[in-house]
């Protein structure tokens, strides 16, 4: 599963470095399943979405909180186990 | 193109307020001058015949005089102390052309210190002897990360009967300066540590004036800095291939731009997570054919910080080295050893920059651009700014 986290400046400023922060803290078994890497803009604030965004697959998701990613990224892998 | 760049350090003998040495630079259309002079003794009366050398030498090369004669003309015009039979000012001219030819004329300093092709480089010389004086000329070509150290003889005497019997001496000064251009390219790392200890070596007390220039040969000493989407998509291509195609070093300054440059060129923009975030900055990436691609205006302000804390040239602020550097830091680095800068300015604005969600004012991109702008000019870039 790749996770990719905005590091342009608005999401920058709205957050994205305890996004970061918090996925340096997940449990290895978690980190295991996925990929993270980081994008220069997604160009999504200008859009639909509230910073910081990320995109996990092809799916945008904004307004994130290092809470909301984690239990996130849970819910992807716990569907992804299902399939 | 080629083009030197230096940077100079020096100790002033304990209790003056002057130095006895001085440093000067100058260029013709298609060379740099570099002169160092040591006046003899110390404090005002040192200094000035140390300057009146370098301005006259500089002055006449300027003005298209050959080095050759004015070595000539300075050593009969230059007095000689009757008294211990040596110059009241001693001097060394290095002139580098545009093509890497360099020109190296001692008058009583030490010798030259020259390293090519990560090599200690013994060059050939001419011996002159002028009014019983002898003056060597060196002439090699230099090539891209070639450097060259010249001192006066405050440098070569530290230690000397103290804590090192003899002085430092050249050939020891040598072997310390390639120690620190194996771990190092960078100028004034090398030139501040080695400053350094020249004053640890006189017990904090130097004895003695002492100066240290380094000289190192850059290749493309123009940089292109592009920050901000063209205001018309329709353009993107044509300022792409315009920045791509420039001869010079590449900075990107903003993800959207990093992006559009990305799709355009084929090559995709790599963020190094591990690179220092100091300061609260996004973190920076890669992209071949680049030399970094930054996020933009909150980097631009840092880099400005930067500059604004620079006094006469870009050499006066101490950052981390290249390989502990953040985005700003990285830029300035880069940005040092360029002579001139254009700016490619991308009119198109994120909205949500207003947005007051947001937990700063945001300055806008055109008012960093100029801010940046005055302050490279101020510390002797040519800048060239075009809005796209």
């Amino acid at each position: 599963m790749n996770v990719k986290i905005c590091v342009g400046t608005t999401c920058h400023l709205m957050g994205a470095s305890t996004l970061i922060e918090s996925l340096e803290l997940l449990e290895n078994d978690l980190k295991s399943k996925i990929v993270i890497e980081y994008a220069t803009c997604f160009s999504a604030c200008q859009g639909n979405f509230t910073p910081p965004v990320i995109k996990i697959n092809d799916e945008f998701f904004g307004n994130m909180t290092p809470e909301s990613l984690r239990k996130l990224i849970i819910d992807k892998v716990v569907e992804g186990a299902e399939k | 193109m080629k083009s030197a760049v230096f940077y100079n350090k020096s100790l002033n003998h304990i209790g003056e307020e002057v130095c006895g040495d001085n440093f000067q630079s100058g260029s013709t259309e298609d060379s740099k001058i570099m002169v160092l002079s040591d006046g003899l003794g110390s404090g005002i009366k040192a200094s000035i015949l140390a300057i009146l050398s370098t301005e006259i030498i500089t002055t006449m090369i300027e003005k298209g005089v050959d080095i050759e004669e004015v070595v000539y003309t300075i050593t009969k015009t230059l007095p000689v102390c009757k008294v211990r039979d040596i110059a009241y000012a001693t001097f060394t001219i290095i002139q580098i052309f545009n093509d890497g030819r360099t020109k190296i004329v001692n008058y009583d300093n030490p010798r030259a210190i020259i390293f090519k092709n990560g090599e200690i480089h013994k060059a050939n010389y001419t011996e002159i002897l002028l009014n019983e004086k002898s003056i060597k000329k060196y002439e090699f070509i230099m090539e891209k990360e070639d450097f060259i150290f010249v001192m006066s003889d405050g440098v070569v005497h530290a230690g000397l009967g103290n804590l090192l019997n003899f002085g430092w001496g050249v050939d020891n000064i040598e072997e310390y300066l390639f120690g620190l251009y194996r771990k190092t390219n960078d100028l004034k790392e090398i030139v501040d540590n080695l400053i350094e200890l020249t004053d640890s070596y006189y017990g904090f007390e130097p004895g003695d004036d002492a100066t240290l220039v380094g000289i190192k040969l850059i290749e493309k000493p123009k940089v292109m800095i592009f920050t901000g989407p063209p205001l018309d998509p329709r353009t993107d291509n044509e300022y792409a291939k315009k920045f791509i195609e420039f001869e010079g070093k590449k900075i990107i300054c903003g993800g959207t731009t990093g992006n559009i440059i990305s799709k355009i060129v084929g090559e995709e923009v790599k963020i190094d997570i591990s690179a220092n975030r100091d300061l609260g900055l996004p973190p920076h990436g890669e992209m071949k054919g680049v030399d970094i691609v930054t996020e933009g205006v909150l980097t631009i302000q840092a880099f400005n910080k930067m500059l604004a804390n620079c006094r006469k040239d870009m050499y006066d602020l101490q950052c981390n080295p290249l390989a502990n550097a953040n985005g700003a830091e990285k830029m300035f680095l880069i940005i040092r050893e360029c002579e001139e800068v254009s700016i490619l300015i991308g009119r198109k604005v994120n909205v949500f920059y207003h947005n007051p969600a947001l937990p700063f004012e945001m300055s806008i991109r055109s008012n960093l651009i100029r801010e940046m702008s005055s302050n490279l000019e101020r510390l002797g870039k040519k800048v060239i700014l075009e809005y796209c």
